[in-house]
């Protein structure tokens, strides 16, 4: 079967990039599940979307990420890019009381002191720090400014679109909310492999 | 004339009470024992002239043990401590005592109580009843109630006599029953078990278990097995630094810190890159430093253990002696509210004379006595407070004093009063602030040298100012373990967690240093030792979360409540149901410690070398 012209189009459109034999397999698959009802081009779109969303783009080996975006101290990155979030993390507050709070294992009594509170600190604001990828590069992804789409309890392999233009220094995209979309889907085997605790346990 | 017989808690007590009541006036003469002397004068009580014999015990007259036999250690296996019958009898120390009190009490009409007004003060008081009454069973008791030994304070209670009260007196024999069976049979257990495990370590060591020992000990583990299990990190922040007017000035990042260098960096260059500073808020704002409440034992052990170093047990100890003189109230009480008819100017007004706070007590009259009062009332004490100036104590004595006498008039006068500054600036859209603070009123800080306030200058900024930093830095840092625990630390978690009361904390503290299961490091903090950790490790190994305060404070809990609805016709039938109810979940976990001892063993073994393997009758062998 040849890989279908308009739906590759159509995922462009939406700065999705697949490899012809993935979109090809895909297709096929849907067909067979579906016994070729799906006849309306949007369904077939649809569906072979759930599936993009639900793979590992580590796997797909589709990279549209510029390359100089990590060999340069600074670089604008313009345009969209649908990138895969392989694993987020606070770096706002230490990683060993995140780790305890995950693990279920946090004691207040390490709070119970007699000495009067020490001066007050500013309390801090989350910043999660995204590993992305487009399956090839690796870049990294700050919430510079607060990203309410964003929380601790995304999936490992969740699909989010970037949204230029960001700048971007030392291979660390600064992300404002308008830079961020978040598509969804998951990937089931970085699931299982990368829990919060691991992650944390990574920063550590 | 009628003879009464009074009876105080401790041969001092005794002596400032007779001093008080006789002008000076009474005549002494001896006992049986040596310690507790007899004073002897004429009073006006309950309407009539009466001749008073004063006279006293040394805290508990009875102790609570088992019957017969049952004391000595191989009598019985441990675990049927938990139903064997218990009594109280007069150990030989304090036979003088209850003889003299025999004797006295035949040539009395009445009897008045006067020992310490708190829980184990009652208790004490149905003690000397009962060895009264058994020579004279219809003599009439009469209790005084009193917070502090000054002549309005003797003369009010002598004037409120009231019946004393039987239900917190029996709410105090309920714990002791407890503690001794517990503390007994784990204490048997554990010792005849580990020393013949590990009899080279510990041959001959008792190693003694309490229901409230256990769980002080086990806040010291906890807290140092979460300092070892801290993982340090690092951290970075931006730091601004802007000198205007020979006044310099630093700028904290409003994000605090990052556990990221590539964020910060990030955010570092951007700042770097657009170095300018914009005013965006100048606050200023009245700032207040609170003077501090009303002293109660607990603060009263805490900030002589922090300000003072002067540790709980010897501040109790010294408190108790400045109390029985009477120039301070009662030193143990959880109030923290002073009362109405309190007359706190009589009590400033004292304390002008002195050399060093004279001036400032004067100052608190001018103004009146202001006391910024707590939350927590045992309807029983005022707050501690100083009653009779003096000028004439040494050393620690001393130091204890003048800190309850400057507590005192700083609780009575002002908070500290101050203007803040907060100015906030732009550096390439990141925020950062500075915060000045100028003093105008220092208060009670005058009298209060225990607490520090420092003034901070910066320069005068106005809203929507421009300028350049004289420096923009990335500073990286680490992250601390918390503290180990002072001893200031850990009553604050006993008393969070309800282990022991105002009135023994610095008994439990002090028995597990005994014990060897702590150390105190020369900087005050305590550090489990091998026997104390591998016991609480043995004993969590077990499931039962021996070293954890829940078992207990459960108990303090019940009886707290059932005390709260006394004078009900259930009190004695709940109370017998709370202490059968604790006595049969102690014994299960008794039972479930023995059958699972091996544990102790092997968590002691890590620390003390290798476990001898015994079956349990070679154990229990003589
Ligand atoms: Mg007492």
């Amino acid at each position: 079967m040849r890989v279908n012209e308009s739906t590759k189009a159509w995922l462009r459109s939406k700065s999705i990039y697949v490899p012809d034999d993935w979109l090809e397999a895909c297709i096929e698959w849907i067909n067979n599940e579906t016994q070729d009802k799906l006849q309306l081009p949007d369904q077939l779109n649809g569906a072979v979307y759930e599936q993009w969303l639900l793979s590992d783009l580590h796997e797909l080996q589709s990279p549209c990420l510029p390359e100089q975006l990590i060999s340069q101290r600074k670089y604008q990155l313009n345009g969209g890019y649908a990138l895969q979030i392989d694993s987020l993390v606070d770096v706002s507050k230490p990683y060993y009381g995140q780790m305890l709070k995950v693990k279920g294992s946090e004691n207040e009594n390490v709070k119970v002191t007699a000495e009067p509170p020490a001066p007050w600190e500013p309390k801090p604001t989350r910043m999660l720090m995204l590993k992305l990828t487009d399956g090839v590069t690796e870049v990294q992804g700050m919430e510079y400014r607060q990203i309410l789409c964003l929380n601790e309890k995304i999936k490992p392999g969740t699909k989010v679109l970037i949204k230029g233009s960001v700048l971007c220094r030392n291979g660390v995209l600064m992300l404002k909310a308008d830079n961020v979309q978040l598509l969804g889907g998951e990937v089931d085997t970085l699931v299982e492999e990368l829990t919060p605790h691991s992650a944390l346990q990574q920063a550590l | 004339m009628v003879r009464i017989l009074n009876v105080a808690e401790k041969n001092d007590a005794a002596k400032s009470i007779a001093e008080v009541m006789s002008r000076g006036s009474a005549r002494k003469r001896e006992g049986f024992s040596k310690f507790n002397k007899i004073y002897e004068f004429d009073y006006n009580i309950m309407n009539q002239p009466s001749t008073m014999t004063m006279t006293s015990v040394s805290g508990h007259l009875l102790g609570l043990d088992f019957v017969g036999s049952y004391k000595k250690w191989y009598s019985c296996s441990p675990v049927a401590l938990f139903d064997i019958d218990v009594e109280k009898h007069c150990p030989k120390d304090f036979q003088d005592i209850k003889r003299t009190l025999e004797r006295e009490v035949r040539g009395c009409q009445s009897l008045i109580i006067w020992t310490d007004c708190d829980r184990e003060g009652e208790n004490i008081g149905f003690e000397v009843i009962q060895v009264c009454k058994a020579v004279k069973p219809n003599i009439p008791v009469y209790r005084a109630r009193f917070s502090e030994i000054t002549p309005q304070a003797i003369q009010r209670a002598c004037r409120n006599l009231l019946p004393p009260d039987k239900n917190t007196s029996d709410a105090v024999d309920v714990r002791s029953e407890l503690d001794l069976r517990i503390g007994a049979a784990f204490t048997r257990f554990q010792t005849l078990r580990l020393q013949k495990i590990f009899p080279e370590v510990l041959g001959d060591q008792l190693i003694s278990y309490g229901s409230c020992q256990f769980p002080t000990l086990g806040f010291v583990v906890e807290r140092y097995k979460q300092v070892q299990a801290f993982v340090p990190e690092p951290f970075w922040k931006i730091k601004v630094a802007h000198t205007y007017n020979d006044t310099s000035c630093e700028f904290s990042w409003k994000r605090y810190r990052l556990f990221d260098h590539f964020a910060c960096l990030a955010i570092y260059e951007q700042c770097v890159e657009n170095p300018t500073a914009r005013v965006v808020d100048v606050r200023c704002k009245p700032k207040s430093k609170w003077r501090p409440q009303p002293l109660d034992t607990v603060e009263l052990e805490k900030l002589a253990s922090r300000k003072l170093r002067i540790n709980a047990k010897e501040t109790m100890k010294i408190a108790e002696s400045l109390y029985t003189k009477g120039f301070i109230s009662y030193p143990r009480t959880e109030t923290n509210i002073f009362p109405k008819d309190l007359d706190l100017r009589g009590l400033v007004e004292q304390q002008t004379r002195d050399q060093n706070w004279g001036e400032f007590a004067s100052r608190v009259l001018e103004q009146g006595p202001n006391p910024r009062n707590g939350k927590k009332t045992d309807q029983a004490h005022p707050p501690i407070h100083p009653t009779k100036y003096t000028d004439s104590l040494q050393g620690n004595d001393g130091r204890i004093y003048e800190f309850i006498v400057r507590h005192f008039l700083a609780c009575c006068s002002q908070d500290a009063q101050g203007q803040e500054t907060v100015i906030e600036i732009d550096v390439a859209e990141e925020r950062f602030t500075a915060q000045g603070l100028m003093i105008t009123a220092r208060n009670y800080l005058e009298v209060y040298p225990y607490e520090t306030w420092n003034a901070k200058t910066i320069p005068v900024y106005e809203n929507g100012d421009v300028f350049t930093p004289n420096a923009i830095e990335m500073a990286a840092g680490e992250t601390q373990p918390p503290p180990l625990l002072s001893e200031a630390d850990l009553i604050a978690l006993m008393e969070k967690h309800g282990i022991g009361t105002d009135a023994t904390h610095a008994e439990h503290i002090e028995t597990i240093k005994n014990r060897m299961y702590v150390g105190v490091r020369p900087d005050g903090r305590f550090v489990p030792g091998q026997l104390g950790m591998g016991l609480v490790e043995g004993y969590d190994a077990m499931g039962y979360e021996m070293s954890k305060p829940h078992l207990r404070a459960e108990l303090e809990a019940d009886l707290k409540r059932y005390l709260s609805h006394i004078y009900t016709l259930r009190w004695k039938l709940t109370l017998k149901v709370v202490l059968q109810e604790q006595i049969r979940k102690y014994k299960e976990v008794f039972i479930e410690a023995c059958r699972q001892a091996i544990k102790i063993d092997q968590a002691l073994s890590q620390y003390l070398g290798e476990a001898k393997n015994l079956t349990t009758e070679e154990i229990l062998d003589q």
